[in-house]
């Protein structure tokens, strides 16, 4: 569903992501790691037509990303970007339905099937209670899962999540993490509401979440992909360790879900 | 039948033939006034002007000088001589604009509008339908004469104008006369503006003021300046060294004293011996009758010696 | 961002202005009674004179030189506060104002380098101050936007920058010019003190053509300031085409205020404060915020040159110094009054 083929992107002279490439399918969730600068926000902005391409093509089931004006993009793919600053003067509502934009003109007027979907969407990522609060008053986790819900109102069938979790106290890690599991792995009873997989894409830093709640993992360094597979096959002791210059152990816990922890002993240094 | 009807005929047509002729000198026919004013624009009046809004200070005086101040029925805030003006309505420009409205409403048969007026102004107040006369200011004393004939024809106070001109005329020449038997002419420094003492604002050369001075007996301490108007530094006011300092902006509150207070004045001449005399600005700044006071005032004072 | 009632804020506006432009009618330096100024207007409908007014003064007074005034004031207030609101949006930053990336600088500039010269006195002379400053103002944007260039983006930061720079220079220059002019001083800063220095109705005509296309542009450009809100990266993810809407706004804002200030001289408060004003009472929403701002903005200007013309009359008070004057204590009483703790 996502080609990425030889892709070679950065700023100005400096090339971050060389010459990267890799495919999913549909209804898969991918998960992008790796140490800081290797590259992981620049293909968020790579692939959402924000900064241009150099060599290679991205393409999205079978189209050529780049060849899209931004409104084509938008619709899909859609980007949850981290919730760090939010203006203050929107409800969860406004924000919610800007996600309609790709699909309203220059008014901004939103159709019935605009609300109807800002109304699902409101409904699915449990904000409809609060859908008249100002954004301000929403803890972290409110506010990213709002963003979530935003890129949703898309009906873009790619997410792009950039470091969602980041900030985030625990159980809005994990919250967040399920939800975006379902998505693109939806039960029987929300296929047969009409919801379609989607394809996810996500950044992260917290490897403990990646066994549980990602299908495949690919491991960037220095803008290359190093490594890509299912969690079990990427969590290894010897890359990890490698990679992030420390000594590093792969344990399973009680469900056979893969951890990473630190090898030898904190204290004796 | 025929020949009746010729003669009378050709009577008529006589008639009509002489009357065409008819001279105006021989009838009370109304006299015509036709004057090209300032601003190149032709101003024409059937009958001189008997309701009169005056625009600035220097045309109201001009206006009461020569007889005409009962046909002043708006003046502009700052005409305040002589103290008559001071009871006609008040039609703004303190803050750069008039009142139209007041003006119209006063509905004058002449608006006399001068240099301190835009043409935008003369636009507007030609647009309420108003006769404007732009009053062009005099360049130098000769053409004081030339401004008081015109205010003169659109009063109906030719006379009176003339007169005035001739005594004015006379009263320059006897100045002339009288400092030409000087033996010196004093440096003298007026000052416009010292807001920033070290560089107040002094008129320069081609000025009205510099010409004044020249012509009552002195040399003027601006005329080393490049522009009719401008700052000159405390170091060349050192340099220059003037025997007399007037203060043009005393009517603005600064005082001899104060003067002498200032860093550096005291080592001019005209401190060290005290000659600085308050002066009032509107005798010189003013274009009109009351230039020929401020001539003779500024001869007093240049040389108190031919006036004793 | 938003709050309820989506009919509530044009109607008070819309209140206030037609208040503002009764007042604008009914007072002035000459007293007209309010009997007398609707017998005025009715007689001349009727096409009589009315025997308040036989000599057609006050029927002059009102519709050769107060009626057009009040009209110039609405263009002039609406481009403003919609030009402010705007800016607010596309910059995101409440300080903007329409003369943010340097049209009054320039305009003035325009204006008084006109004034050093004397032009005759023909039809063509009188509109050479005025066309000045529109070409002063619209010439130093294009500059400005020259400058602030980086590729094919203008990045709000350049601008503003480079607007703070052109703005000084011209500032700069225009002083210089101003200090070197003996009899031109007095009329320049009357000039730039701001309020129309021509009456009647032909600086309507000359500036309605940049008015309309100004002012319905401006109108329809809130949904994607609301968008650009998240900064430009979302914005284009969401779809927004950041650099088209960017140079629409600027254009469509310079456009109507050069127009304004080419009349007006340069009046300045009401296109920061009118906008927050609105946001404080109706919130943000820009699809709102722009339009109610126009009419907010033409009633606000119109009750302040009442003022201007009236306090101390026959004196007619630079309107820029009444703008000045009230409108920041007016501000902090609203935002005190609000109950709001995040309008912006």
């Amino acid at each position: 569903m996502l080609d990425v083929k030889e892709i070679t992107a950065g700023y100005g002279q400096k090339h971050v992501l060389k010459e990267l490439s890799f495919s999913i399918s549909e209804g898969t969730v991918l998960a992008l790691i790796g140490p800081n600068g290797s590259g992981k926000t620049t293909f968020i902005r790579a692939a959402s037509g924000i900064i241009p391409l150099l060599k290679g093509s991205i393409r999205v089931d079978g189209q050529d990303l780049h060849k899209m004006n931004s409104q084509e993009i938008a619709r899909r793919i859609a980007v949850v970007p981290q919730a760090r600053s939010i203006p203050p003067a929107f409800t969860v509502e406004e924000v919610v339905a800007l996600g309609r934009t790709p699909y309203l003109n220059w008014l901004g007027k939103l159709s019935d099937r605009d609300q109807a979907i800002v109304d699902q969407v409101l409904e699915q990522t449990d904000l409809a209670v609060m859908r008249d609060r100002n954004v301000a008053e929403l803890s972290g986790g409110e506010q990213q899962r709002l963003f979530l819900a935003r890129a949703l109102a898309q009906e873009a069938p790619l997410l792009l999540l950039d470091e969602p979790t980041t900030h985030l106290d625990l159980q809005y890690q994990v919250n967040l993490m399920q939800r975006v599991y379902r998505l693109a792995h939806p039960s029987k009873l929300e296929q047969a509401a009409g919801m379609k997989a989607r394809t996810v894409v996500v950044t992260i830093h917290d490897l403990n979440l990646l066994s549980r709640y990602t299908d495949l993992v690919g491991l960037l360094v220095d803008g290359r992909l190093v490594e890509m597979g299912t969690p079990d096959e990427v969590l290894r002791p010897d890359l990890l360790s490698h990679t992030y210059h420390l000594p590093l152990d792969v344990i399973k816990d009680a469900s056979g879900y893969s951890l990473v922890t630190p090898a030898d002993d904190p204290t004796a240094l | 039948m025929k020949s009746f009807i010729l003669k009378i005929s050709s009577l008529i047509l006589l008639g009509i033939m002489l009357s065409s002729c008819a001279s105006p000198a021989g009838e009370a026919a109304p006299s015509e006034i036709s004057l090209v004013d300032g601003l190149e624009r032709t101003v024409s009046m059937e009958q001189p002007a008997l309701r009169i809004v005056s625009l600035s200070p220097s045309t109201t005086e001009i206006l009461y000088a020569i007889g005409a101040g009962d046909q002043v029925v708006g003046r502009d805030s700052f005409s305040n001589y002589p103290a008559e003006a001071l009871e006609v309505q008040d039609v703004g420009g303190s803050m750069g604009s008039y009142s139209y409205e007041m003006i119209a409403s006063l509905q004058p048969d002449l608006v006399i509008a001068s240099e301190i007026n835009t043409p935008e102004q003369v636009k507007s107040l030609e647009d309420l339908n108003l006769t404007v006369y732009y009053l062009s200011n005099p360049k130098n004393l000769n053409e004081i004469d030339d401004l008081l004939e015109v205010v003169g024809t659109l009063t109906g106070h030719e006379k009176e104008a003339s007169e005035l001109a001739a005594s004015l005329n006379k009263r320059i020449d006897a100045v002339l006369a009288t400092v030409a038997k000087a033996a010196s002419k004093p440096l003298v420094f007026y000052e416009l503006d010292a807001t920033d003492p070290a560089k107040p604002w002094t008129p320069g050369p081609g000025s009205y003021m510099d010409e004044l001075i020249q012509a009552a007996g002195g040399r003027n301490v601006g005329s080393v300046l490049q522009s009719a108007w401008a700052e000159i530094s405390i170091e060349e006011l050192m340099v220059q060294n003037p025997d007399i300092i007037l203060l043009g902006d005393s009517n603005y509150g600064v005082t001899v004293e104060q003067v002498a207070a200032r860093t550096g004045w005291e080592n001019l001449n005209a401190v060290k011996n005290g000659s600085i005399y308050a002066f009032n600005d509107d005798l010189v700044s003013r274009p009109g009758p009351r230039m020929v006071e401020g001539l003779e005032e500024l001869a007093k004072i240049f040389h108190p010696e031919l006036y004793q | 961002m938003s709050k309820k009632n989506n009919l509530q804020p044009y109607v008070v506006t819309s209140l206030i202005l037609l208040i503002a432009g009764v007042l604008s009618i009914a007072v002035g330096s000459v007293f007209i009674s309010p009997r007398t100024v609707i017998d005025v207007i009715f007689s001349a409908i009727r096409g009589e004179v009315s025997t308040l007014d036989p000599n057609g003064v006050y029927l002059q007074i009102i519709t050769d030189l107060r009626i057009p005034h009040a009209v110039l004031l609405i263009l002039a207030g609406a481009a403003l506060a919609a030009s402010g609101s705007a800016y607010q949006g596309l910059f995101r930053n409440p300080l903007a104002d329409p003369y943010l990336i340097g049209v009054s600088s320039g305009a003035g500039l325009g204006a008084v380098a006109a004034m050093m010269v004397r032009w005759p006195y023909t039809p063509l002379g009188l509109m050479v101050i005025p066309a000045a400053a529109f070409a002063g103002g619209i010439i130093t944007v294009l500059i400005v936007a020259q400058l602030a260039r980086v590729g094919k983006t203008v990045p709000t930061t350049n601008l503003i920058l480079a607007g703070v720079a052109a703005s000084a220079f011209a500032s700069a220059l225009t002083s210089a010019l101003m200090i070197n002019s003996t009899g031109e001083l007095r009329r320049a800063l009357v000039w730039m003190m701001g309020g129309s220095t021509q009456t009647g109705w032909g600086p309507v005509w000359g500036i309605l053509p940049y008015m309309v296309v100004g002012l319905s542009g401006l109108v329809i450009i809130g949904h994607p300031l609301n968008v650009l809100q998240f900064g430009d990266e979302q914005a284009q993810q969401l779809g927004i085409r950041v650099q088209r809407v960017r140079w629409y706004t600027i254009g469509l804002a310079t456009l109507s205020t050069a127009a304004a200030v080419a009349y007006t001289g340069i009046i300045g408060f009401l296109g920061l404060v009118v906008p927050h004003i609105v946001r404080l009472i109706w919130g943000g929403d820009y699809r709102r915020l722009i339009p109610v701002s126009m009419l907010g903005g033409a009633g606000l200007l119109l009750i302040m040159d009442v003022i201007a013309r009236s306090v101390i009359a026959p004196q007619e008070v630079p309107v820029g110094i009444v703008t000045a004057l009230l409108g920041g204590p007016f501000f902090l009483w609203v935002l005190k009054r609000s109950k709001s703790q995040n309008y912006w």
